[in-house]
């Protein structure tokens, strides 16, 4: 129904179809650490924790690109 | 003195099935949740355009009263006053106009088919009034003193975006298109369309005035309203069965058939059955850009349309054999999600469909909480207990060390469900976009970020969950970078994190870098920098796509 979609060709020549929102389409997408439970936010959340920089945030973008633009 | 009597009856059966008199417990839902902040925004005073942002209107907590503060008595008042303004649009058409009785008689059918989408997932004053705006602009363009009618029209179309939106945009559209018939119709002029187009306008800004006297807060608040419908379709997306929308779009289908067929009769109902078509596409666009139970309100509407359309009809003018099958198949489809729509509103098992009928075509649902009127105090004090049992079955008590860490500091929910806040008696502070999911546009994403980089807020309870099972924090990355940025987590119990607000920043803002986008993943540059690293990535609606938008069905995109 009236979800955004995208396909998305990959390297293997599958394509894979992707829901998308509003917000991931035209917001700033945060390239450093985004957690995926509580633990790992209360992780980066923690009072002796600092934020990471460019070379982790690049890491991170690498291995969970997908991730961090869609929500699939 | 039989015919009178019948008016007469008639009248006060379809009155009762109008009564919007509601009272709720604070649930542990995603709306009761967002209902119970809007309630407590109210008691605090917090106001739209400056304090928080929402869909709604700033009067929406009247139209779903929980225990706080005196909501329970101000609702009461304001929704009285909206039944009684309904019962007036009524009357005009029971004892001024006069319509026939077999006319009325289905108007009558038609309202206790409809009649859920007056209490329409815990809300329906909105839908009263957009109801009761119709009800004004078909009588408008069928007399010959419209201007009372048309003016009644518009106001409370205008009224009903105090409450919510999208009701103000559906009874404002009929308003409009009333005049426009007039003008048309009766060459009349522009004057009935500069009576519409100022009278809107105004009840609008009008009620928003009431609320909080303040130009720039109204500035603010239209501005952000256009961000909200902007971003409405996209961000609440959710589809479900297609054989609602075949069904839907059947019975659109027969509207459109026996609409056609008035025209070709000359019958004055055509004209009042025009006013929907516009109506009609907006409910269905509401209805069905988050289906699940949203698509009732589609049919309910349906059914109000067909009921006012049929009270002008001349039925001796009629090919019946037409007529007959369209409402032959109309009628079924409609009352069945009706009936699925009172599942909701009564709470009685879809399997009792006698106890559910007998509730709502008597009016008795209609009239549930009107007895509870009497005893403010006593329903108070029972729908707080309701609304504590019904937390503590969800297993949604926040654990005692929590509690001891908040103490009594102010404290808001970064989480869909939030009850519990309130009913444990913490010092509640409402989110400035009231509930989490709600910050789905880039300007509301920044809107919250805004307000936490501000210091509006000191502790917060993150909970993981998320609307549609979505990543909680995805869709609002700025609000994630303010958050990484000022608070610490100093407390995990169960499914919930507490964060506080560090003294001093963890890095500081405006490391914001804008890549170069082509292929949208493959060509994202990362400078180096010490700091973290946000990128914007922007792409613009095509007109096609917004075109598409409009027709719900979004485009593909195709990522190069």
């Amino acid at each position: 129904m009236p979800q955004m979609q995208m396909q998305v060709a990959l390297a293997d020549g599958r394509v894979e179809q992707y829901r998308m929102f509003q917000a991931a389409l035209e917001s700033p997408l945060p390239l450093s650490p985004l957690p995926t439970n509580l633990d790992e936010l209360a992780g980066l959340l923690a009072p002796d924790s600092v934020a990471e920089g460019a070379a982790g945030a690049l890491g991170l973008v690498q291995r969970s690109r997908r991730r961090l633009l869609f929500d699939r | 003195m039989l015919k009178q009597a019948l008016r007469v009856a008639l009248f006060l059966y379809v009155t009762v099935l109008c009564c919007p008199v509601e009272f709720f417990a604070p649930e542990p839902t995603v709306d009761g949740s967002w209902q119970l902040g809007l309630n407590v925004a109210a008691d605090q005073g917090l106001r739209f355009g400056e304090d928080i942002e929402w869909p709604s209107g700033p009067f929406a907590y009247l139209d779903s009263p929980m225990p706080v503060g005196d909501n329970l008595e101000k609702a009461l008042a304001a929704q009285l006053a909206l039944w009684a303004l309904a019962a007036l649009a009524l009357a005009d058409l029971f004892f001024v106009r006069r319509l026939p009785l077999g006319g009325l008689a289905a108007l009558a059918a038609g309202v206790a088919i409809g009649a859920p989408l007056f209490h329409f997932n815990t809300q329906g004053s909105d839908s009263l009034l957009a109801f009761t705006a119709m009800t004004l602009a078909s009588s408008a363009v069928t007399a010959e003193k419209w201007r009372g009618r048309l003016f009644g029209a518009a106001m409370a179309a205008g009224l009903a975006g105090a409450f919510k939106v999208s009701a103000a945009v559906i009874g404002g559209a009929g308003a409009a298109t009333a005049a426009l018939l007039l003008w048309r119709k009766r060459d009349l002029g522009p004057t009935p369309l500069a009576l519409v187009a100022v009278t809107g306008p105004c009840a609008v800004v009008a009620a928003y005035l009431l609320h909080n006297p303040s130009l720039q807060g109204l500035a603010n608040y239209l501005g952000s309203l256009r961000d909200l419908s902007a971003g409405y379709s996209s961000a609440m997306a959710f589809g479900d069965s297609e054989a609602q929308v075949q069904a839907a779009l059947v019975v659109a289908a027969l509207f459109v058939a026996i609409l056609r067929h008035l025209w070709s009769r000359g019958q004055t109902a055509a004209v009042v059955a025009t006013l929907f078509l516009a109506p009609l596409f907006l409910t269905f666009k509401h209805a069905f850009v988050r289906q699940d139970i949203h698509m009732w309100m589609f049919f309910c509407f349906l059914s109000l349309a067909l009921g006012l359309t049929l009270a002008f009809t001349d039925w001796r003018k009629l090919d019946r054999t037409l007529m007959i099958l369209a409402l032959g198949v109309i009628l079924p489809i409609n009352l069945m999600m009706s009936y699925l729509s009172a599942v909701g509103w009564t709470g009685i098992s879809y399997t009792k469909p006698a106890a559910i009928l007998a509730r709502t075509l008597s009016g008795a649902a209609s009239l549930k909480h009107l007895g509870e009127a009497w005893d403010l105090q006593r329903t108070r004090e029972a729908l707080l207990a309701r609304g504590r049992a019904l937390h503590h079955a969800e297993g949604r008590e926040i654990p005692q060390a929590l509690v001891d860490r908040i103490g009594d500091r102010g404290v808001a929910a970064l989480s869909p469900i939030s009850g519990e806040l309130f009913l444990q008696g913490l010092n509640v502070r409402v989110l400035p976009v009231v509930q989490k999911y709600s910050a789905y546009t880039p300007s509301l994403d920044a809107f919250l970020a805004q307000k936490l980089d501000h210091g509006y807020l000191d502790l917060l309870l993150f909970e993981w969950d998320a609307i549609d099972g979505r990543h909680p924090l995805i869709e609002t990355p700025l609000t994630w970078a303010a958050v990484w940025r000022s608070f610490d987590c100093v407390a995990r119990e169960g499914k919930w994190a507490l964060l506080e607000r560090r003294t001093t920043e963890r890095f500081s803002p405006g490391e914001t870098a804008t890549p170069a986008v082509g292929n949208m993943v493959a060509r994202i540059g990362i400078p180096e920098h010490q700091g973290p690293l946000f990128a914007s990535i922007a792409r613009k609606r095509s007109a096609a796509d917004a075109s598409s938008k409009a027709f719900i069905v979004c485009r593909r995109c195709r990522c190069r």
